[in-house]
């Protein structure tokens, strides 16, 4: 089946990726570039770096740009997903929804709407389960936005490796955080993995910082 | 006691979102997942218990293989619960309720309306279909929401059907129905 997922450039569009791509085809990735930072539905941080995700995994990507304002960035993403069925043919659609049913919820009405299959593979997934998957695939992602106590801006640019598991695992315990970021504490952005064929190299970034909420700004950033 | 999920996927894809959440649930319970077209008659007889799980909304291949499903479960006299395309399977084949176009996706008001062994009272349960389920004779309605029947049981023998999914929400209905 050729299918169009949903991609904010994280661990998690990542993954439900994977997951896909073993029995189907990923014809276009699908991005919406929120101005709105806030928003419910969108992951922001470093949304624009995913052109070069487009590039090293060789698949095309249609960007739509929203304002992010809650009715309407469901209409921007209605027309982005009829427009990636037009053009790619697409049967269905790929999300990397864990256990949000807001965005679920729309994300099946459009689908519904439009005939279209909706994949979600990471549905329900324990955190802690989906947090070894990426290990386990060797899918390397960094944190790009924090936004919850006790985070400190040292965890931006902090590459999701096992130590950095095992210390949200702990955070877990202590501070209540989801350990995958599904409460919007952590985004992510993911530099290599299996389907890429380079590896991107962050060469210039900054940090913006204050009272525990917090992304990483790429400035420069290639191919290798 | 060992549990059979039976998966209505036509894409395996989709067993992560409808069958191994349910999985998830049962947990250290003995339990194990089939395609429904690997089951046999002979296969279920090892089984104290059947889950049928949902499918995604644009899977409609169980509805073509309703005989088979007859035939198959017809004489499973344990108890079978049956969730969203599973309801709509037990109720075609032990009722005589043909599917109807009822669109819920989302969460619904439930309203329980019979005493029965899975939940009680009101309370918010997630759906996600194109079809439920009508009235018929065989069956007790036990909970509806304003547009659907939720949930059903069958006159004489121990088997249920929810339209929502506990996966989501109301997780206790699947371990209620265990302790049948």
């Amino acid at each position: 089946m050729n299918l169009g997922i949903l991609f904010s450039g994280g661990k998690d569009s990542y993954l439900a990726m994977e997951m896909a791509a073993e029995s189907n085809e990923i014809t276009c990735l699908l991005t919406i570039n929120s101005s709105n930072q806030d928003s419910w539905m969108f992951h922001t941080p470093a949304i624009e770096w995913t052109k070069l995700q487009s590039k090293s995994l060789g698949i095309p990507q249609i960007i739509y740009n929203t304002k992010g304002i809650q009715d309407e960035e469901l209409e921007d993403l209605f027309e982005l997903i009829k427009n990636a069925k037009n053009k790619f043919s697409i049967e269905g659609i790929v999300t990397g929804a864990l256990a949000s049913t807001y965005q679920s919820t729309r994300i099946q009405k459009i689908c519904n709407d439009l005939g279209l299959w909706c994949f979600n593979p990471l549905w329900q997934m324990p955190q802690e389960t989906l947090l070894q998957k990426l290990l386990e695939n060797n899918v390397e992602s960094i944190i790009t936005g924090v936004a919850a106590e006790p985070f400190d801006d040292s965890w931006l640019g902090r590459a999701i490796n096992s130590e950095c598991v095992n210390d949200l695992m702990k955070l877990k315990s202590s501070y209540r955080i989801n350990p995958a970021g599904e409460g919007g504490e952590i985004e992510s952005f993911v530099i290599n993995a299996p389907l890429f064929s380079k590896k991107i190299e962050i060469s210039q970034s900054r940090k913006h910082y204050s009272n525990y909420s917090g992304r990483l700004e790429i400035m420069e950033a290639s191919l290798i | 006691m060992k549990i059979l999920l039976i998966s209505t996927c036509t894409h395996t894809l989709n067993n992560s979102e409808f069958v191994i959440p349910i999985s998830d649930i049962l947990g250290d319970i003995e339990h194990d997942i089939m395609h429904f077209e690997d089951c046999n008659k002979e296969i279920l007889s090892n089984y104290s218990k059947i889950i049928i799980c949902g499918t995604s909304m644009q899977d409609f291949t169980y509805v073509d293989w309703l005989p088979f499903f007859d035939d198959l479960l017809k004489e499973f006299n344990r108890p079978i619960l049956g969730i969203c395309s599973g309801m709509q399977i037990l109720t075609s084949i032990f009722g005589i309720s043909g599917l109807i176009d009822k669109i819920e996706i989302g969460f619904v008001e439930v309203n329980t309306l019979i005493s029965n062994k899975l939940f009680d009272g009101r309370f918010q349960a997630y759906n996600l279909h194109n079809y439920s389920v009508n009235d018929c004779n065989e069956f007790t309605i036990l909970a509806t929401s304003e547009n659907c029947i939720q949930a059903v049981k069958h006159m004489a023998r121990e088997i249920y059907g929810i339209s929502f999914h506990p996966e989501v929400r109301n997780q206790e209905v699947v371990k209620n129905f265990l302790n049948i």
